[in-house]
């Protein structure tokens, strides 16, 4: 024996277990079944034979509480029947019935979950059959009945107004009429006279002609006992109850048209092949309910005789009309129960079917409110019509009963118990149901797109199997939009057909998180901390070094006094003056030497500072000192700055004392000045002493524009205000020479002035005018006393300046030592 | 005995030089009084000393005196004299908080005409005759030096030009992880216009330590002047 392990324990079992006989866990999907040793559930198919007693305490309440409001009133009712009617009434229909319920032993067609869900009651299957057999009486009585009232044979359903259809139905062994007839042709046998038959076609509401009720009465006794074995078993084990009624057809005829007309049909229709399993007991039951309402009425209508149903029929007939088709009296077709009336009208079973599965199932539970008793009058009935009528809720061709028809259409029977299963039991229990059945009954086309399968709840869609799902969905036709694979297979609708009708692509998400880098991140977070500092006072902490600056300072200090202080004093000639001179200083000498012409014009620009005169003094010195020598030019002297003024005149004092030369004072006005001195140096500086303008003095004769001057001599301690004086001048000095003097910290940055040859002469700081002092006749001069001390200055400057970058690492890489010995 | 009235003029101002540094120098030290007392002193004489040049070569040669002569005289050309006059009155108005308004007018001409001289000689002067310097350094016609130094020295100029100007440069892009970052070549161009600008800063600290080493010298030569002063004054005992 195979075995199969268990998926929770491990353990071996028999492969015949549900359950693990070690764990009791499941060893079988709750949906193999379904899934894969069935084929999938398709909408339409036919109920399977399934155990479903389980299923019973799911039904909701309201289905339970009138399923066994039906058993009680059924058991109430037999209870009755058994004791006022006459025993034997029904001794014929015993064959028939005998025969019908053998057929049903043997066809066994009811299935288990309809025995299961009677609780394994067959009391209630019976009951049901009475309801049938009575029905059969009452047709039987009806057909003889309406020889005589009624004449109107186009008011018959096609099968039954057929002289023929009778036989016809008979060959094919699937219509109503054969064993009706049969029925009826016996009837008219034993019970000529008998108001039987007019009960039957009032109970049926019946109204046909005297044509319908020759083809019943025209089969014999004989061909119906051919058909016993056909005749299911629940309408065979009521010939017993129908006998004991005095009759038959009392309880069916009585019925409501949305209960019996699947039963009619598949009695005379289909009743070999499965006329039982395709009512559920359940719903037997609730037909029950009715009948048990209206078996009353049966039960009256027997009594007195007065069962014939007609424009001025019996009262209890009349309530069953009313039932049945809701519209009884309105016309001529009223006066037939609506549901009889259309029944041989094909083409619109499907929709009445459909149409009734639309109504609520409580809607055609007859209720016992509206129920006429048995000895209620016509009074009563009127009564109950305005109900029937009010109620409506079954569309015409539901009232019409066409839809209950379906044997000459061919539609099975299944399709109408399932129609009926449709109308009376919920959504999703009537789904279930025609998913569930083992072989779906073929459908005509037009049904398909009448009966639509019934929406389930979503929980028993989540039970179904997802084979199952997509197969209802294909049966009416493959959708296209049902997903096959994925979390969402079987599911159609839920994504859009048409690309672009949606979201064609991922929506971008975005992130919330902050996108920084690390580097910005510790921006930001100093930037924040700087913000928090600045709300918060922090107390002045004193320097812990200060002291040491202090010491270092004065050391520095008085290390550098001492060295330049004994050069000085001593008066050394240690260190010699280079002969290599710079471009910029070989220009201005050149020019000096060269280019100017003796006695020319020529304009000293003082723009220094009086912190700045030694050095500019030392540097200049030498080259003004050569050209006065040479050249003997006629100076002119200008300051741009207030402070320049009389550091013109210190230097030419201390320069070249005993020179003539020209001050024109202060110009005013920094860059719009040095603009309009060169514009219009007469305008822009009159320079009126005493009243008289030193442009009208010797040295400036001839001098009207700034080009009028040789060489322009700019002594500047900045390369600001010498570069305003460069950019005023550029293209405006023509071929006037411009010369500049400067201090060591502003010659690099005027350098590219020189370079690009705006300026024609650069003379930087005492390395500057060293050179030229040392070609200037060796004339004692500022430079070569302040050499020495410049040199040795320096070399102290540089060593310190290299010492203390040597302390300041070895101290910092022995704070590290430190911290690291610490750690 | 007598001391020539030049000798002793310039050995009492050799002296009061010699005072006035070694006080300053005393600041090495730490502030002191007479610090103060001489830094105050040399902020008094130097804002008279700008308030006499002012006056004596400014306002009243060029200013009041043409206005009071073109008055007294009936010269027309007064007239023009006086706009700068009433426009110098309306700058002395700031002092006056009620009437400061009154000194916009010439404070936004001063400001209007000296940022356009500024700029128009900056543009003029500098920009473009240095973007031509460093353009034509590569013509080695006019080169002065061996060609090949001159082409090294033009491209180290233009190397440190466009170094130092992307050094400046700002620009970033953001890459796809989110950082920050300058374009690859501006990147490199800013590396070495880093070290062009660390090495003119160091030039710059360079000159200003010379400077400074000169102005130290000068004023230690004072000491030897003020000897010299003394020994002067000396040989007329």
């Amino acid at each position: 024996m195979a075995e199969i392990k268990c998926p929770m324990c491990g353990k071996p079992n028999p492969d015949d277990l549900d359950a693990c006989q070690f764990c009791e866990a499941r060893l079988k999907p709750v949906t193999d079944e379904l899934s894969r040793s069935q084929p999938p559930i398709h909408v339409g198919d036919e109920p399977t034979k399934k155990d479903t007693a389980e299923l019973e305490p799911v039904l909701p309440k309201w289905l339970r509480e009138v399923r066994q409001q039906a058993r009680e009133s059924v058991e109430e009712q037999d209870e009755e029947q058994e004791q006022q009617e006459p025993v034997g009434a029904g001794d014929q229909h015993e064959d028939l019935l005998a025969g019908l319920q053998s057929d049903i032993e043997e066809d066994e067609i009811v299935p288990d979950w309809l025995s299961n869900l009677h609780g394994g009651e067959p009391s209630e299957i019976q009951d049901a059959i009475e309801i049938s057999e009575d029905r059969l009486r009452a047709i039987s009585g009806d057909a003889e009945s309406s020889n005589s009232d009624m004449g109107t044979g186009d008011r018959l359903p096609g099968w039954a107004s057929h002289p023929d259809a009778a036989q016809e139905t008979r060959e094919g062994g699937e219509t109503l009429g054969d064993w009706l007839a049969r029925e009826v042709g016996k009837e008219k046998a034993q019970e000529a006279g008998e108001k039987a038959p007019e009960e039957s076609r009032a109970g049926f509401g019946l109204r046909g002609d005297a044509e319908t009720d020759l083809s019943f009465q025209g089969e014999s006794v004989d061909e119906s006992a051919q058909f016993e074995g056909e005749i299911p078993s629940w309408l065979r084990v009521d010939e017993n109850d129908a006998t004991s009624e005095g009759g038959i057809g009392t309880k069916p005829l009585e019925e409501p048209a949305y209960r019996e007309a699947p039963e009619d049909v598949q009695v005379g229709e289909s009743a070999q092949d499965e006329p039982v399993d395709a009512m559920p007991d359940w719903l037997s039951s609730l037909g029950e309910e009715t009948d048990g309402h209206q078996a009353g009425g049966d039960e009256t209508v027997a009594g007195n005789g007065q069962a014939v149903k007609d424009d001025q029929g019996p009262p209890g007939a009349e309530s069953e009309l009313s039932f049945g088709a809701s519209r009884p009296e309105s016309s001529d077709e009223d006066e037939i129960p609506a549901w009889l009336a259309q029944m041989g009208e094909e083409e619109h079973q499907d929709e009445a079917v459909h149409s009734a599965s639309e109504a609520g199932p409580e809607e055609r539970i007859p209720r016992p409110a509206v129920q006429p008793e048995a000895d209620e009058g016509w009074q009563d009935l009127s009564e109950v019509k305005p109900f029937a009528l009010e109620q409506d809720v079954v569309p015409n061709e539901a009232a019409d009963g066409s839809a209950l028809l379906g044997e000459e259409d061919g539609a099975g029977p299944g399709e109408d118990v399932d129609a009926l299963f449709s109308i009376e039991m919920p959504d999703w229990l009537s789904a279930v149901e025609q998913s569930a059945g083992p072989q779906a009954s073929p459908e005509p086309e037009a049904d398909s797109e009448v009966i639509r399968p019934a929406e389930l709840p979503s929980w028993v869609q989540a039970m179904r199997p997802v084979e199952a799902f997509v197969s209802g969905e294909g049966a009416g036709g493959e959708r296209s939009d049902t997903e096959q694979k994925g979390p969402l297979a079987g599911l159609s609708g839920v994504l859009p057909l048409v690309p672009g009708v949606g979201p064609s692509s991922k929506p971008k998400t975005y992130s919330i998180k902050l996108q920084a880098s690390e580097d910005q991140l510790a921006s930001a977070e100093q930037l924040e901390q700087l913000l928090e500092a600045e709300s918060y006072p922090r107390p002045a902490i004193p320097r812990p070094g200060l002291p040491a600056q202090r010491w270092l300072r004065m050391t520095i200090f008085a290390l550098l006094l001492i060295v330049v202080g004994f050069f000085l004093f001593a008066g050394t000639s240690v260190m010699y003056i280079p002969l290599s001179v710079t471009a910029g200083t070989a220009q201005a000498l050149n020019i000096v030497r060269e280019e100017l012409l003796p006695d020319a014009a020529v304009l000293m620009v003082f723009d220094y500072q009086a912190a700045f005169a030694p050095e500019l003094e030392a540097s200049a010195a030498p080259l003004v000192d050569h050209m006065m020598l040479l050249k003997h030019p006629r100076l002119t002297l200008l300051a741009s700055k207030p402070s320049a003024t009389g550091l013109s005149e210190r230097f030419m004092h201390n320069t070249q004392p005993g020179q003539s030369y020209v001050n024109l004072g202060y110009l005013p006005g920094d860059a719009a000045g040095a603009l309009a001195f060169v514009e219009n140096p007469r305008s822009a500086k009159p320079a009126i002493v005493d009243g008289q303008s030193q442009w009208e003095t010797p040295a400036l004769q001839g001098v009207t524009l700034v080009s009028d001057f040789a060489a322009i001599f700019l002594l500047t301690d900045e390369a600001d205000t010498a570069r305003i004086w460069i950019e005023q001048l550029h293209n405006r000095r023509g071929a006037t020479r411009l010369v500049l003097i400067s201090s060591s910290q502003a010659g690099p940055l005027l350098v590219p002035y020189m370079e690009s040859g705006q300026i024609d002469g650069l003379v930087v700081g005492l390395e500057g005018g060293a050179p030229i002092e040392k070609v200037n006749s060796n004339r004692p001069g500022t430079v070569r006393r302040y050499w020495d001390a410049y040199g040795f200055g320096l070399i102290i400057t540089i060593t310190m300046i290299v010492a203390g970058s040597f302390w300041n690492l070895f101290s910092g890489w022995q704070a590290n030592r430190k911290k690291t010995g610490e750690k | 005995m007598s001391i020539p009235t030049e000798v002793l003029y310039s050995a009492l101002s050799t002296l009061v030089s010699f005072l006035v540094t070694i006080v300053i120098l005393s600041y090495v030290i730490g502030d002191n009084p007479f610090f103060q007392v001489v830094l105050h002193i040399f902020i008094g004489v130097s804002v008279g000393y700008v308030l006499v040049v002012a006056w004596n070569q400014v306002i009243w040669p060029e200013l009041l005196h043409p206005v009071v002569a073109g008055i007294a005289l009936q010269d027309l050309r007064a007239v023009w004299l006086l706009l700068p006059l009433v426009g110098s009155l309306l700058l002395l108005m700031r002092a006056v908080p009620r009437v400061a308004i009154l000194g916009q007018l010439p404070m936004a001409y001063l400001v209007g005409v000296g940022s356009a001289v500024i700029v128009g000689g900056a543009v003029l002067g500098t920009l473009l005759p240095q973007i031509d310097a460093t353009i034509g350094a590569f013509d080695l016609r006019s080169a002065r030096l061996h060609p090949f130094l001159t082409l090294f020295s033009s491209v180290l100029i233009l190397v440190g030009v466009l170094g130092t100007l992307a050094y400046f440069h700002f620009g970033a892009r953001q890459l796809e992880d989110g950082t920050i970052r300058r374009n690859a070549l501006v990147g490199a161009l800013t590396w070495i216009g880093r070290v062009y600008i660390a090495v003119s800063l160091g030039v710059i600290f360079a000159g200003l330590v010379l400077t400074a080493l000169t102005a130290f010298i000068s004023r230690v030569a004072s000491f030897r002047e003020l000897f010299d002063a003394l020994d002067a004054i000396g040989k007329h005992f």
